[in-house]
């Protein structure tokens, strides 16, 4: 009996794959690891417009994509994405808090003020307003929300929030951005993951909008001593045209990723070769890993346990999953599925050798 | 019209603030570069023998004596690809060496003398903490097991390892360990009082190639800089983390405050004592230089100008 890896296929499996530029990711794209079976070709655009386009309409076949998209889809009954657990990009969203330094001093302030975001079911989002409910006692329902365009008017969500809570208050803004409301004092802060540069200069020049943290080392640390968490804004998924046409594509993809991943690991750990230009990363690693629920970037379920139930935890608070009953695994049910066909594969191989 | 753009063939190991260059991100002007990355670290012999590469990364100690030994055939560009702190890699059998005091007149076990760890390790052994090497004596061992048996037995003195945490797995006990109690914490104040992030790994290319074009080595070294760059931009992105180490940003800032803005330049100005001290390790150590004047090891190169 042959496994499902063995591919009766003599051509590669073609198709197009779009994910951004990462250390970990790079010798991938490069072609220097190989997807086993496939002949991909690699698209880079910016993240923005891969991630819509592979959203609304897959114009791909396998796509990074933001993780509080992915999870919102699925929960709404959506499966044309089919996500593995491959998080590229993590990261602590303190940073992503902009406010108005006439109007909030500490995260405290927030409570009752007004703050903007692009989108409600927005990764950068989702985690800083679960940041300030775990550290701070601000709750999404203590605050005015609204969303809209940042330099633009006119900025609709790629997925919908179906689980509101009624106590939540969030305004649509069709005729206004939310960089001009800010400057004009309509609203108090904005969360977002990249700043226009009028924020950007007034936060380096010590202007009027500053960073809600003025030590962002030490917020995040705290947060990970509190938390174990490091925070996954992107996730990696095969639209289900592609998985239709081959269910073990999902784990071949992620066998790939995760070799480039812990290449990656193996050259930053070298004595030999500085591979990183980055004096004492060791010593910010150790220090770094002896607060987290994990190490290395992994990916996988198991691993990034900690992290996904605080995910989940925070988009069950903020209405874009059903309140109960969903759990890590229930993000990931083909690629659980693919893995485990595979590992049995492998051992009816190994009774059939012998 | 024909492609007539400088074909170059370049080995060159991986390196995260030169990739840009490697997959073509960023082009080297009026060239047509062919990327290897090699199995093992280049050597200077490996530029030299038939077939060999137009440019690699090379063991600056390598270089140096190459030069040193009147062979002009490499020159070097100041761009400089591998550095480390090397407190870390000296080892001692804690119960016979407390400091480097103890360790006048000793016993140094190597696998590679000319070993970019061991030279710079020996070399902030005599700046910092008045070794003598004239004194020194070498023994060389064949691997880190070796290293940590001789280091047991007391057939050396210390240990200078470019893989320490070999030596130690080897050495599987508490008695040796590194010569410096905090080893990290000795690098940092070496690196405030010195300013000197020791140096590794340089680029570096056959004189003929560079000789041949009066703009290739100016054009080589912009490309890197603009590759060393972005890296650092990518460092500090917030939109999505380029770097997989979390905190990254900030670990960054944390460097910019001991260091200043820019603690991994390129270029000769930039790196006066970082540069003058491997000379100064080197001529200690007994490697044959070619004068002390940093300029005579680097083509000249250009400035670097900003902006399209």
């Amino acid at each position: 009996m042959t496994g499902p890896t063995r591919s009766s296929r003599a051509e590669p499996l073609g198709f197009t794959f779009a994910i951004s530029s990462y250390d970990h990711v790079e010798d991938l794209v490069a072609g220097r690891i190989p997807i086993q079976g496939a002949d991909p070709l690699f698209i880079r655009l910016p993240i923005p417009e891969m991630f819509r386009r592979f959203v609304t309409v897959q114009d791909w076949d396998v796509s990074e994509m933001s993780f509080v998209n992915y999870g919102t889809m699925r929960a709404n009954g959506d499966d044309r994405v089919i996500g593995m657990p491959v998080f590229p990009s993590r990261l602590y969203r303190q940073s992503a808090i902009f406010v108005r330094s006439d109007r909030i001093s500490r995260p405290e302030d927030l409570r009752g003020a007004r703050v903007g975001v692009p989108a409600w079911a927005n990764s950068a989002g989702v985690w800083a307003r679960g940041l300030l409910a775990d550290m701070h006692g601000v709750h999404p329902r203590d605050v005015i929300w609204y969303q809209g365009g940042i330099e633009r008017p006119g900025r609709v969500e790629n997925v919908p929030a179906r689980f509101m809570p009624d106590d939540i208050t969030l305004h649509r803004v069709a005729d206004r951005g939310l960089e001009e409301m800010l400057w004009t004092g309509d609203i108090d802060a904005l969360i977002l993951p990249a700043p226009p540069p009028s924020l950007e200069t007034s936060v380096a020049s010590g202007g009027l909008i500053r960073l809600l943290y003025d030590d962002l080392a030490a917020a995040e640390r705290a947060y990970r001593e509190k938390t174990g968490c490091l925070p996954m804004m992107h996730v990696v998924a095969v639209s289900a045209r592609l998985h239709e046409q081959d269910p073990t594509i999902l784990v071949r993809v992620y066998d790939a990723l995760e070799t480039a991943r812990r290449e990656y690991f193996e050259r930053l750990r070298s004595e030999e070769i500085s591979h990183v230009p980055l004096p004492w990363h060791e010593t910010h690693l150790a220090r770094v890993d002896a607060e987290l629920a994990m190490s290395d970037w992994a990916y996988g379920i198991e691993p990034n346990r900690r992290s996904l139930e605080t995910y989940l935890r925070y988009v069950s608070a903020q209405g874009l999953i059903p309140t109960h009953g969903v759990r890590a695994e229930d993000l990931f049910p083909e690629w659980i599925s693919a893995m485990d066909e595979r590992s049995h594969g492998r051992r009816s191989e190994e009774r059939v050798d012998g | 019209m024909d492609d007539n753009r400088v074909r170059l063939e370049v080995t060159l190991a991986r390196y995260d603030h030169a990739h840009p260059v490697v997959c073509g991100e960023v082009e080297i002007a009026g060239v047509r570069p062919r990327f290897v990355r090699p199995a093992t670290p280049t050597t200077c012999a490996d530029l030299l023998a038939a077939g060999g590469p137009d440019l690699a990364d090379v063991a600056l100690p390598d270089y140096l004596r190459h030069r040193g030994a009147g062979d002009d055939r490499l020159t070097a560009l100041p761009v400089f690809l591998s550095r480390a702190f090397r407190h870390r890699s000296i080892l001692v059998h804690r119960d016979r060496v407390r400091s480097a005091h103890d360790l006048a007149g000793a016993r140094v076990g190597a696998l590679d003398r000319l070993a970019p760890a061991v030279v710079n390790a020996v070399g902030l052994l005599v700046d910092s903490h008045g070794l003598d090497p004239a004194r020194l004596s070498w023994i060389s061992a064949a691997d880190e097991t070796d290293l940590a048996a001789r280091l047991s037995e007391g057939s050396i003195d210390v240990a200078v390892a470019t893989s320490p945490s070999a030596v130690l797995s080897a050495a599987g006990g508490a008695a040796i360990g590194p010569l410096f109690d905090d080893p990290v914490s000795a690098e940092r104040g070496y690196a405030e009082k010195t300013g000197v992030l020791p140096i590794e790994r340089t680029l570096v290319a056959r004189s003929e190639v560079i000789r041949r074009h009066r703009w290739l080595a100016s054009n080589i070294y912009r490309s890197f800089e603009i590759a060393r760059r972005r890296y650092f931009q990518r460092l500090s992105d917030i939109r999505a983390s380029r770097v997989p180490i979390p905190g990254a940003p900030q670990h960054y800032r944390a460097l910019q405050q001991v260091f200043g803005d820019d603690f991994w330049p390129y270029g000769i100005a930039a790196n006066a004592a970082s540069l003058e001290a491997a000379l100064r390790y080197a001529a200690d150590q007994g490697i044959p230089l070619a004068g002390r004047d940093v300029d005579d090891y680097f083509a000249p190169v250009e400035p670097f100008v900003d902006g399209s």
